[in-house]
C-alpha cells in the first residue's frame, strides 16, 4: 500500500487533509491488526495447525488486498439492501456457531 | 409494626403515567416547568425501592415456581437506573432551552426511561420483550421528532429492522418457553441446568443473541443504529445511545444468568466475544472515516457499546464488573460528547470541514468537551481510564491478551479520532468573518449545565471509581463464572 495512492483515495472520498487522511490510516492499521489477533486468538483456541497455517494465509491475502478501508466502508453503507445481506450472513453464522454445540 | 411499602414499581410507572400526562399538553411555558420538576423528581426515583424481589398483585411463589412478573432490585440495578434517570433529567433540562420544545418529546422520552427501567429491572422475558420493543418505537420517534428528511428515511430503515429483530426474539422468547415452561428467567434458569439441551433451546439462545443485536447496536445492526444517532438531534443522540447500553447491559446479563456456566454455552460465549470485538474494531473504523461530528460520535458509540459486551461477554465477576462500569462511565461521557456536539453545532454546523477557530470563542465548552474525549480515549486521571483497565484485566484472566491488545489498538483509534476532531472544530484557524458569526450566535445555558454536570462525574469516577465497582461486585459475583482459555 502506497501513502501517495492512499492519499488519493481519500482526496476522492472527500478527506483530503493531512489529519484525516491520517485517521485514514489509523483506521486500515486498526483494520490489519484486528485481523492479526483474531488469527492469533482463533488458532490458539482450537490448537489447529492447518487452522494456523489458513490465518496466515488470509492475512497474506490481506497485505495484497490493502488498502481494505475503502472496501469497509463500502460494505457498512446503510443501503437497506446491503444491511439486510449482512443480517442474514451473521444470522446463518450465528446458527451455525450455536448449534455447533450439539 | 409499621410495615414500609416498596414503592420499587414506581420507577417504571411514574414516568409512564407522566408520558401519558405531557403528551396531552402543548403550551411551552408550562412544558418547560413540568418538565424541569420532573427532571429533578427522576433522579430521586431508584431511591424508592427496596432491596429483593417484588412480586405484582403479591403472586409470590405457587408450587415451587415464580407465579406473575417479578422485579428484581440490587445495588447494582439501582446505580445503572440512577445513572439512566440522571442523563435523562440532563436531556430533559438540556430540552428546556430548545425554542421548539413540546409535550411529545417529553413524552417519549420519559416512555424510554420506564421501559429501559423495565427491562433493567424484570425477572420476566416476557415483560422485557415488551418493554424493549417499547424502547424501539421510543428511539424511532425521538429520531422522527428532529424533523428532517433523512431522519424520516433513518427511522424507517431502523423499524424495518426492529421488526425482524423484534420477531426474530419474541419467537425465541416463545421457543424457551415451550421448551421450559416458564417465562421467569430464576425458574427458567433452575430447568436449563436440570435438563438436557434440545434444538428448541438452542434456537431460543440464537434469537435472544439476535435480540441483543439489535437493541444494543453490535453488529450487524451496528450501521442502523449509528445511522439513527446521527439523525436525532445530537442531545436526544445522547438519550438513545443510553437506552442502547442499558438495553445491552440487562439483556447480556439475563444471557449469563439463563445460561452461564451449562456446557452447551461456550461456543456462544465464544460467539458473543467476537460480536463485541466486531463491534469495538467496525464502530472505532468507520468513525475515523467521518467528516460530520455527529457521525463520527455515533460510530464511536457503536465501539464503545463492543467495549461494554467484551466485559460481560467474558463472564468473569471481574468481567462483568468492568462491563457495567464501563457502561455506566460510557453513559456519562458519550452523553458529554453528544452535548458538546449539540453545542457545537448551536454555533455553526456538525459538519467538521465547515467548522474551526472555536477555542477563544468558548474556551470552558472546550474544555469540558476535551475532558470527555480523553475519558472515552481511555486517558487518567478520567473514568473511562478506570474501566478500560479493568476490562483489559479481565481479559488479561482468563487468558485472552489478544482481546486486551485489541481493546488498546481500539483506544488508540479512538484518540486519534478524537483528537482530529477536536483539532478541527476548535484549534484549525479559521477567517474573521466566521469569528464574527459565531459571536451572533448564542448557545443555550441549559446545555454547558448538563455538560459542566457530566464533565465533573467523568472526572469524579476517574479518582472515586470505587463509588460504582463497591455496589457492582456483589451482583456481578452472583452471575460470573469464573474459567480460563
Amino acid at each position: 500500500m502506497e501513502y501517495d495512492k492512499f492519499q488519493k483515495q481519500m482526496e476522492k472520498e472527500k478527506h483530503g487533509d493531512g489529519i484525516s487522511v491520517g485517521a485514514g490510516l489509523t483506521g486500515e492499521l486498526t483494520l490489519y491488526s484486528f485481523l492479526v489477533m483474531s488469527v492469533l486468538l482463533l488458532s490458539r483456541v482450537f490448537s489447529d495447525i492447518l487452522f494456523a497455517v489458513i490465518g496466515i494465509s488470509i492475512i497474506g491475502i490481506a497485505i495484497s488486498f490493502m488498502p481494505m478501508l475503502f472496501k469497509f466502508n463500502r460494505e457498512n453503507s446503510n443501503h437497506i439492501n446491503m444491511q439486510l445481506f449482512w443480517v442474514s450472513v451473521f444470522v446463518g453464522i450465528l446458527s451455525v456457531v450455536i448449534y455447533f454445540a450439539k | 409494626m409499621v410495615k414500609i411499602m416498596n414503592l420499587l414499581p414506581l420507577i417504571v410507572v411514574y414516568p409512564l403515567i407522566m408520558a401519558i400526562i405531557f403528551n396531552y399538553i402543548y403550551k411551552s411555558k408550562v412544558i418547560r416547568i413540568l418538565a424541569l420538576l420532573m427532571a429533578l423528581s427522576l433522579i430521586i426515583l431508584p431511591f424508592l425501592g427496596s432491596y429483593g424481589t417484588y412480586f405484582f398483585g403479591a403472586h409470590g411463589m405457587e408450587s415451587g415456581l415464580i407465579s406473575g412478573i417479578a422485579y428484581i432490585f440490587n445495588p447494582a440495578k439501582q446505580i445503572i437506573i440512577f445513572t439512566l434517570m440522571l442523563i435523562g433529567s440532563l436531556v430533559l433540562i438540556t430540552g428546556i432551552g430548545e425554542k421548539r420544545v413540546n409535550g411529545l418529546f417529553v413524552s417519549l422520552l420519559l416512555m424510554g426511561l420506564a421501559s429501559v427501567s423495565a427491562v433493567v429491572l424484570a425477572d420476566d422475558l416476557f415483560n422485557i420483550y415488551v418493554f424493549y420493543e417499547i424502547v424501539a418505537i421510543v428511539q424511532t420517534g425521538l429520531v422522527i421528532a428532529s424533523g428532517t428528511e433523512k431522519a424520516y428515511k433513518s427511522a424507517f430503515r431502523y423499524m424495518i429492522m426492529g421488526n425482524m429483530a423484534g420477531s426474530l426474539l419474541l419467537l425465541g422468547i416463545a421457543f424457551l418457553l415451550s421448551a421450559t415452561g416458564t417465562l421467569n428467567i430464576s425458574d427458567m434458569h433452575n430447568y436449563l441446568a436440570n435438563n438436557p439441551a434440545t434444538p428448541t433451546i438452542y434456537g431460543g439462545l440464537l434469537m435472544l443473541i439476535i435480540g441483543l443485536c439489535y437493541g444494543s447496536g453490535l453488529p450487524p445492526f451496528h450501521t442502523v443504529k449509528a445511522d439513527i444517532y446521527a439523525r436525532a438531534k445530537p442531545f436526544v443522540a445522547s438519550m438513545l445511545q443510553t437506552y442502547s447500553k442499558a438495553i445491552l447491559v440487562a439483556i447480556m446479563l439475563v444471557i449469563l444468568k439463563l445460561f452461564g456456566g451449562l456446557s452447551y454455552f461456550n461456543t456462544a460465549h465464544g460467539a458473543l466475544i467476537a460480536l463485541s470485538i466486531f463491534g469495538m474494531v467496525f464502530g472505532v473504523v468507520m468513525a475515523l472515516l467521518q467528516s460530520d461530528y455527529k457521525k463520527l460520535l455515533s460510530y464511536h458509540a457503536i465501539s464503545q457499546v463492543g467495549y461494554v459486551a467484551a466485559g460481560l461477554a467474558i463472564g468473569t465477576p471481574l468481567g462483568i464488573v468492568a462491563g457495567i462500569f464501563h457502561a455506566i462511565n460510557n453513559f456519562i461521557y458519550k452523553s458529554a460528547l453528544f452535548l458538546g456536539a449539540h453545542i457545537v453545532s448551536q454555533k455553526k454546523s456538525s459538519n467538521l470541514a465547515k467548522l474551526g477557530g472555536l477555542l477563544p470563542i468558548m474556551p470552558t465548552v472546550a474544555f469540558m468537551i476535551l475532558c470527555a474525549k480523553l475519558a472515552i480515549s481511555g486517558v487518567p486521571p478520567f473514568n473511562g481510564f478506570q474501566s478500560k483497565l479493568l476490562l483489559a484485566e479481565a481479559a488479561m484472566n482468563v487468558n485472552m491478551p489478544e482481546l486486551a491488545i485489541i481493546m488498546i489498538l481500539v483506544s488508540v483509534g479512538t484518540f486519534v479520532s478524537m483528537m482530529k476532531a477536536f483539532y478541527l472544530i476548535f484549534l484549525k484557524p479559521c477567517s474573521e468573518e466566521q469569528i464574527k458569526e459565531y459571536k451572533t450566535t448564542k448557545v443555550s445555558k441549559y446545555s454547558i449545565f448538563s455538560l459542566a454536570v457530566l464533565t465533573i462525574l467523568c472526572i469524579l469516577l476517574g479518582i472515586y471509581p470505587d463509588i460504582v465497582i463497591n455496589q457492582i461486585t456483589p451482583y456481578a459475583n452472583e452471575i460470573g463464572r469464573i474459567w480460563t482459555l
